[in-house]
């Protein structure tokens, strides 16, 4: 069985890579070509399934098992804020981080956690949301973001504005951290990705949107490294975000991103739904405390159509 | 006799059940259960004739016509309080090493008769509070809802952490403390009392309890004692927690009577039972209210009913007065309180509403909470919207779904979300926006219905707009909003008089949905 399942991934990395090898090479003009050697500085996917894109952009940097140990403790935040049901694009998609708790039980993961700290009651955001159903299929752990208690204080010195966030524990005592926004509108931070996604570790949301949000959105990046930022940009709320109503436009853009630069996939983020990058300011304040780079010409990018 | 004792069994049991049941519901641990509250007397009755609800009018009359059959068995079987009553006996009696001490107590019928006129009166005067006190199931309810649920929390997340199981509960607003220790203080000495001398409170103050004890007065087949079986043991009165027996006189006040078996489960002379009248074979005649034929003379009869008659009087007088009181001043002074979704029109909502919190105790939002003087005297207890801890839920409709006695009346998920409770004001000098030139948008993020929006403000930075025809008044925002100002947030709800639909967000922000062509590729 092992055998089978190894032979099954083999053949699906060489074939993604033989594909991306493939559509890099017909890679329209101004598109820098992808170099196929080395881990990649971020992964854009297009295809019809979040798991199958993951699968493929996880295997350009080395496969789960570059990221998670036999015996680690592993936690996956999603985007999971709003009671809201899969279609609306408003929380992160459940097929993918149902997808991404199953490779890291098979890399031996000891524990999977998934969690956010919900706007809307947690109970139901889990459950509308389809991540708790999914999740829980594979083994994993929904847990609470909802209660103070769950929270320590922490120092973050480079931060200009918040210094002393509370942050959930898990964050804090895991051993590999993966990020899973949804890329989507935000009425506020004008965007919602990966850097927003960490106003979810993070107990006061109050205090940030008091205190310059598009600055403490970029303090809260500084809590801790993701190992790896997985963007769900499949169903895209391009208008009314970051909830939505019934009015707001939603997307099909079949994309995944995945990066372990924040800064550079939420700027990817930010061209993709097509907000010019001076009005994301957190974008530019998080390059300024030198979590990462704007300048997507610099980086290896590999982009595959599945 | 084993017949009997298999009868009280199935007392204990039924009750437990239903005291499970609230606990259940009040704990917001099993939601369902929480629907046991429409089968109470109370809030049958009165959802009843608020909703005129079919199932409410079945309970009511199951009710009445097991009273009217049998005696008070919904006392001892049914009622919250009633068991939690029973427990505090059997409570006192493990302290006091004591398994037989009760006596006969005096027939407080006047008492119970008057207090019932007043509290009735007084609610159809529009002043449900009194009765919303005093009612069995809504006292018992608030306590659950204030009190029970704090300390349930309290130990919840105290074992969370420890027991893998456990989920955590977040907390919810705190109670009005005056209302708290009223509640509290008048359960402690329900239950003091039952420790002591049993069921005191149900045949002295409890008003379903006068009312059902005139009904069981009349019941077919009541427990009665058969003074000719009856050897004057004295057995049946040490474990008669109503005090309604009389060996003296050989009679067993039915009235009082709230049906719970003990008596007959120990009574080994067969002098107990559930009897019809026998003319002549059992003396019956004392136990029977005065029969209207014989014009035996009461002399404080008139004086009684003239009592009573004054008193509902005054009760309705006070009722009309204090149902009005301070609503004016309440509106005027500050912010309009905000009531459930399902309420309706306020006056009619404070005449309905007993108080007794099951929506409280089960609101998603952490957001309901007992008024004190918002609403003025009327609304004392009932439930208002406060958006300190939590915003009512776009997609909840716990509170109407669950209210007993139709003063929420249940609504479709489609009519909640569109129905009304209040409206959005926006402070524009207080927005974080304006005063500190930041971005923010938190009312916008959270809002639903699309009822703000952020449109241009000064470079890149946006600032909420109103559209006022899409809030619905469901807080979202003002809780978000960030603004300590000692005024007030940047965004406040006021509450709705009259709770009206509405626009749909389809119609108002009917935009050209853009055609979008597939991105070929990434623009990077």
């Amino acid at each position: 069985m092992e055998r089978r399942d190894f032979l099954k991934g083999a053949a699906v990395f060489a074939l993604t890579a033989g594909i991306a090898g493939k559509l890099s090479a017909a890679a329209s003009p101004g598109q820098k070509p992808t170099t196929g050697q080395g881990v990649p500085d971020l992964v854009a996917l297009r295809g019809e399934s979040p798991a199958e894109m993951f699968d493929a952009g996880i295997a350009l940097f080395g496969g789960i098992k570059a990221f998670v140990k036999p015996g680690q403790s592993v936690v996956i935040k999603p985007n999971i804020g709003w009671d809201r049901p899969p279609e609306s694009g408003a929380n992160a998609n459940p097929e993918l981080v149902g997808r991404m708790v199953k490779r890291c039980f098979e890399a031996g993961a000891k524990e999977v956690f998934v969690f956010d700290h919900t706007c809307d009651n947690w109970v139901n955001s889990y459950s509308r949301s389809g991540i708790k159903a999914a999740v829980e299929a594979e083994g994993g752990t929904m847990v609470s973001g909802a209660v103070e208690e769950d929270y320590r204080e922490i120092d973050v010195p480079n931060a200009l504005r918040m210094k002393k966030p509370k942050v959930h524990r898990l964050i804090l005592d895991c051993d590999v951290f993966f990020n899973v926004p949804v890329l989507k509108h935000h009425g506020g931070a004008k965007l919602t990705c990966a850097m927003k996604n960490f106003m979810g570790l993070v107990w006061d949301r109050r205090f940030m949107h008091a205190n310059n949000l598009q600055q403490c959105i970029a303090d809260a990046s500084l809590i801790r490294r993701p190992d790896l930022n997985v963007v769900d940009a499949f169903r895209v709320m391009s208008t009314g975000g970051p909830r939505g109503n019934v009015n707001s436009i939603v997307r099909n853009m079949k994309s995944l991103l995945l990066s372990r630069d924040i800064v550079a996939v939420d700027t990817a983020g930010a061209r993709l739904i097509g907000f010019p990058l001076e009005t994301v300011a957190h974008i530019t304040n998080g390059e300024k405390l030198g979590l990462g780079t704007t300048k997507l010409n610099t980086l290896d990018i590999r982009r595959i159509m599945l | 006799m084993w017949k009997y004792r298999l009868l009280k069994t199935l007392r204990v049991l039924v009750s437990l059940l239903v005291l499970a049941c609230f606990v259940a519901g009040f704990s917001s641990l099993h939601r369902f259960a929480a629907n046991a509250a429409k089968g109470e007397f109370l809030p049958a009755l009165l959802r009843m004739i608020t909703q005129l609800s079919l199932i409410s009018a079945l309970f009511f009359v199951v009710i009445v016509a097991v009273t009217l059959l049998v005696g008070r068995l919904y006392c001892s079987f049914c009622c919250p309080l009633g068991v939690l009553q029973d427990i505090a006996s059997r409570i006192g009696k493990l302290v006091t090493f004591n398994k037989m001490k009760y006596r006969t107590l005096p027939d407080f019928r006047r008492t119970r008769i008057i207090m019932l006129v007043i509290l009735i009166c007084l609610a159809v005067g529009g002043w449900m509070f009194p009765l919303g006190l005093l009612d069995p199931y809504s006292l018992f309810g608030r306590n659950a809802a204030g009190p029970g649920q704090a300390l349930f929390t309290e130990v919840n997340n105290e074992l969370y952490g420890r027991i893998e199981a456990i989920q955590p509960l977040e907390p919810r607003p705190e109670f009005p403390q005056a209302l708290a220790i009223l509640s509290g203080v008048i359960l402690l000495a329900i239950l003091l009392a039952a420790a002591c001398r049993g069921r005191v409170f149900c045949n002295t103050l409890c008003p379903v309890g006068g009312l059902l004890a005139v009904l069981s007065k009349r019941a077919l087949a009541p427990l009665r004692l058969d003074p000719a079986k009856c050897m004057k043991c004295g057995m049946c009165v040490k474990v008669c927690k109503a005090g309604c027996i009389d060996i003296r006189g050989g009679k067993l006040d039915s009235a009082r009577c709230v049906g719970c078996m003990n008596c007959v489960s120990v009574c080994r002379f067969g002098a107990l039972g559930f009897h019809r009248a026998e003319k002549g074979k059992m003396e019956d005649a004392a136990n029977a209210e005065l029969p209207p034929e014989t014009p035996l003379p009461d002399p404080g009869r008139r004086t009684f009913l003239a009592a009573a008659g004054v008193s509902g009087v005054a009760a309705l007088v006070v009722g009309r007065l204090a149902g009005t009181a301070g609503k004016k001043a309440a509106a005027a002074g500050g912010v309009p309180p905000v009531m459930p979704p399902g309420a309706g029109n306020r006056d009619d909502f404070n005449r309905r509403c007993t108080g007794c919190g099951i929506c409280i105790a089960n609101c998603t939002g952490h957001t309901l909470k007992p008024a004190f003087l918002e609403y003025g005297l009327a609304g004392m207890g009932q439930p208002r919207l406060s958006f300190e801890i939590g915003k009512c839920e776009y997609e909840c409709s716990k509170c109407s779904d669950l209210c007993p006695t139709g003063a929420l009346r249940k609504l479709t998920r489609e009519e909640k979300r569109s129905c009304r409770i209040g409206q959005v004001h926006y402070f524009r000098e207080r927005c974080v926006v304006v005063t500190d030139g930041t971005s923010c948008g938190a009312c916008a993020e959270h809002c639903p219905t699309g009822a703000l929006q952020m449109v241009s403000y000064k470079g890149h930075l946006t600032i909420p707009q109103v559209i006022a025809d899409l809030c619905i008044g469901c807080g979202c925002c003002q809780y978000i909003c960030p603004v300590m100002d000692e005024a007030g947030k940047a965004v406040m709800i006021y509450g709705a008089t009259e709770q009206t639909r509405a626009a749909d967000p389809r119609e108002v922000l009917k935009q050209a949905q853009p055609v979008l062509s597939e991105m070929e590729e990434f623009p990077f």
